[in-house]
């Protein structure tokens, strides 16, 4: 596999931005719908706003498509071109420029969050039309896409690193979007501290390979890595780059391995895994919309973007792609079993959403970028789905989240019904474009067996959840009459976007087919192949044998769910009675907020507590207030010189003048000696 | 030119009326001499350059005592409104009893 892997080394052309000037125009469009939402956003009047703000994603989605085209027409070896925009930082022999990377991977991510987004963004003018700061919400909407394409299109760590944080800005902007709310407000912050404690992995590591490669471009630390080059570390001397990827340090692990995982801690955070998923559940504090952009187009997937960005690297280190398989599973099933127990329609999506997230870190640590790469975009589409499905349902509720007191909407509601159950199932696994994309990375972990268990395992819970979230809320008898009576379907502008989203969900399914589907498309593998590696395409009969499976657990989930919700309600509760202990702690979600709060969150405010009454007070505070209490006895004393009498001012002058001369007439006397 | 008066005598005379203009300031509490005091300051410089001026053998200082002349009617233009406004307020030229701007 190693040998094949060179062979097929994924290498960048350096292309002219006159040339590829499109890619600009793909961050152009919704930065300047930032700038004109956000700076003229409040006189505009809303049509306009929303128009601009549409439009700008509409015009990106287009350049992309554009761009796309013209890559498509490049022998498939020569398909990744890095453009440099400028040189931005540059010290001695470090050379950071401003770069963009234009290859399969970056041109079809930019796809799917320019699409998405676009739906998103049409549904929102709906969703927000009654919101005063109708303007602030697509001024910010506009420069999450803009970040989040920033990240995707960049070339180098560092380009990447301006988009990364720039998504933690917004989703913190967004997310605390209705800021008067306190809850809102701080699930916000959360938001913002949690991930910024994964982004210093992040920025550590990305300083690491500065050190060792002296450059951060994608393309040339890739070189580095193929063809194993003489790199110049900063511990001094020429060393071969696997050399230096594999220097032991103080704990064990070897630098590579560290490094890895310091940019897996960077993804771990922005994507929401154990252990530092906790902001996510908490972000659904925001507008729906945005957690339909948060966790299908922008942010979430960052992570997993940004690890299969940098497959070359994690291959090199096995324990670092393990620990993000491991994690992966983990967090798969362990978001999965929270999922099960939520009432909030809002959180049980969220928790999926880290459940499947934890799928596609499960099939980047396998090796199996690709897969990851696909149940991304599948995901990007039901994901969307099934969140704006979830704000219609909030519409019609009045802003009613708990799923108790919903139930058999789907006579009020048909369009939202019929495509939540398309999502819902495709999340499932059950129908396409989810049960291929899901297959492909259950079918990757088939030689790993407690990975593959832990994955069947999720495949279970996650129909078990989805079809108790749909029954619940769509089927069976209203449980709170008043609601139900008030309940409607939404207005086409907010049901347009869901029935795209829902036949985009079907029809991505066509990028990938499994051997056994007549016809066997693979688009997406072939296109993206050059970049993350040859697919490893099973026979028809193992790869049907591994759907089985995967439909297997799925549908053992779906009919349990249907027995303990649909035909018999209530019956679920005898576990939950015969097991209390693990109910609760399920449904406490394992108690890590609380755990958080005792290990962190509490300490770290006592010690900011301690610092700011004594270092702060003592020694800043003092220090400052020093210089003043000095500055003002100073002039007290000096200011009597003041008198107000010209005739003394005129002496200080004519007297310092003398002495002035006097100095001068001395010093030349001495010199002349 | 045979009978020069030696180059000292006159920076002599241009230090006395330097002087004695400081000491005016110094000294006068009337506004309109203290004004005067300066004038004769500016002016024994200017001699004090035309002296130089001489001496070396070019125009120079000459050139800059033009100046000096120019920067005093500006000056004198400027003093002497000064002065009206001042009196207009107070009705005296006595300085000492315009102090307020202190402490």
């Amino acid at each position: 596999m190693a040998e094949a892997q060179v062979e097929m080394a994924w290498s960048v052309i350096k292309g002219s931005v006159e040339e590829w000037s499109s890619v600009l125009l793909v961050l152009a469009f919704p930065l300047t719908g930032f700038i004109i939402n956000g700076l003229w956003g409040r006189r505009l009047p809303k049509p306009i706003v929303s128009f601009v703000a549409c439009g700008s994603i509409f015009g990106a989605f287009i350049s992309s498509l554009y761009l796309l085209a013209m890559n498509l027409a490049l022998p498939p070896l020569q398909r990744s071109i890095q453009v440099t925009v400028y040189p931005w930082l540059e010290a001695g022999p470090v050379k950071i420029p401003f770069a963009l990377l234009l290859d399969p991977l970056s041109i079809a991510m930019a796809l799917t969050v320019s699409g998405v987004s676009f739906l998103i963004h049409v549904y929102s003018v709906d969703y927000m039309a009654h919101d005063e700061e109708f303007s602030r919400y697509f001024a910010l909407l506009n420069l999450f896409v803009f970040f989040m394409l920033l990240l995707v299109l960049a070339g180098n760590l560092a380009t990447m690193f301006i988009g990364w944080e720039g998504v933690g800005l917004c989703s913190f902007q967004l997310i605390s979007f209705w800021f008067t709310r306190e809850r809102a407000a701080e699930a916000g912050r959360k938001a913002f501290i949690v991930t910024r404690f994964g982004d210093f992995g992040f920025l550590v590591a990305t300083l690491g390979l500065l050190a060792i490669f002296g450059t951060l471009d994608f393309g040339d630390i890739a070189r580095a890595v193929y063809e194993n080059e003489i790199v110049k570390p900063w511990w001094g001397g020429e060393v071969r780059a696997l050399d230096a990827l594999n220097r032991p340090t103080a704990i064990g692990l070897t630098l590579g391995t560290l490094i890895c995982l310091g940019l897996f801690m960077g993804a771990v955070g922005k994507s929401a895994q154990f252990p530092l998923y906790v902001w996510l559940p908490d972000a659904m504090e925001g507008p729906t919309p945005v957690s339909a952009l948060i966790h299908a187009a922008t942010m979430v997937t960052a992570g997993v973007y940004m690890v299969a960005r940098l497959n070359f690297l994690f291959e090199q280190s096995p324990i670092a792609l393990t620990a993000v398989a491991v994690i992966g599973a983990f967090t798969a099933a362990y978001a999965a079993t929270m999922g099960c127990v939520e009432n909030d329609i809002k959180r049980v999506l969220a928790y999926s959403t880290i459940s499947q997230i934890g799928y596609m870190f499960l099939a980047c640590g396998l090796g199996a970028d690709i897969a990851g790469f696909y149940h991304l975009v599948t995901h990007a589409f039901f994901k969307a789905l099934l969140f704006l499905c979830a704000g219609s349902v909030m519409h019609a509720m009045h802003d009613v989240l708990d799923i108790r007191r919903m139930g058999g909407l789907a006579k009020k509601m048909p369009t939202t019904a019929l495509t939540f159950w398309i999502g819902g199932l495709a999340l499932a696994g059950l129908i396409p474009s989810g049960l291929f994309s899901k297959d492909a990375i259950l079918h990757a972990a088939e030689n790993q067996k407690v990975l593959w268990g832990l994955g069947l395992f999720t495949a279970s819970l996650t129909a078990f959840y989805t079809t108790r979230l749909g029954v619940k809320v769509f089927h069976g008898k209203p449980r709170d009459e008043q609601l139900y009576e008030h309940a409607h379907e939404s207005p086409d502008k907010m049901t347009i976007p869901m029935i795209l989203l829902a036949l985009g969900t079907l029809a991505v399914s066509v990028l990938w087919m499994p051997p056994f589907v007549p016809g066997h498309w693979k688009v997406l593998p072939e296109y993206l192949s050059p970049v993350l590696g040859e697919i490893h395409e099973p026979s028809p009969q193992e790869a049907l044998q591994s759907t089985i499976w995967a439909i297997g657990a799925a549908s053992l989930g779906l009919i349990v769910a249907l027995m303990a919700y649909a035909w018999r309600p209530g019956t679920l509760w005898v576990f939950a009675k015969a097991l209390p202990f693990l109910y609760r702690l399920v449904a406490s979600k394992y108690f890590v907020d609380e755990i958080y709060a005792a290990i962190i969150t509490r300490p770290g405010r006592r010690l900011s507590e301690l610092i700011s009454a004594h270092f702060d007070l003592g020694v800043i505070d003092a220090t400052v207030n020093g210089v003043g209490w000095l500055t003002a006895k100073i002039g007290s004393a000096v200011r009597r010189m003041q008198t107000g009498f010209v005739r003394n001012y005129a002496l200080y002058f004519i007297g310092a003048s003398v002495l002035l001369i006097f100095y001068m007439l001395v010093r030349g006397v001495m010199m002349m000696r | 030119m045979e009978a020069a008066i030696p180059l000292n005598w006159v920076l002599a005379l241009s230090a006395v009326l330097f002087s004695l203009g400081a000491l005016g300031v110094l000294i006068k509490r009337n506004i309109i001499v203290m004004f005067m005091s300066i004038e004769l300051m500016l002016n024994a410089a200017n001699i004090a350059l035309v002296a130089f001026s001489r001496a070396h053998g070019n125009l120079d200082g000459q050139i800059v005592v033009f100046f000096t002349m120019t920067l005093a009617a500006a000056e004198v233009a400027i003093g002497l409104a000064i002065i009206v406004a001042l009196f207009r307020i107070r009705r005296t030229v006595d300085v000492d009893r315009a102090t307020l701007l202190k402490w």
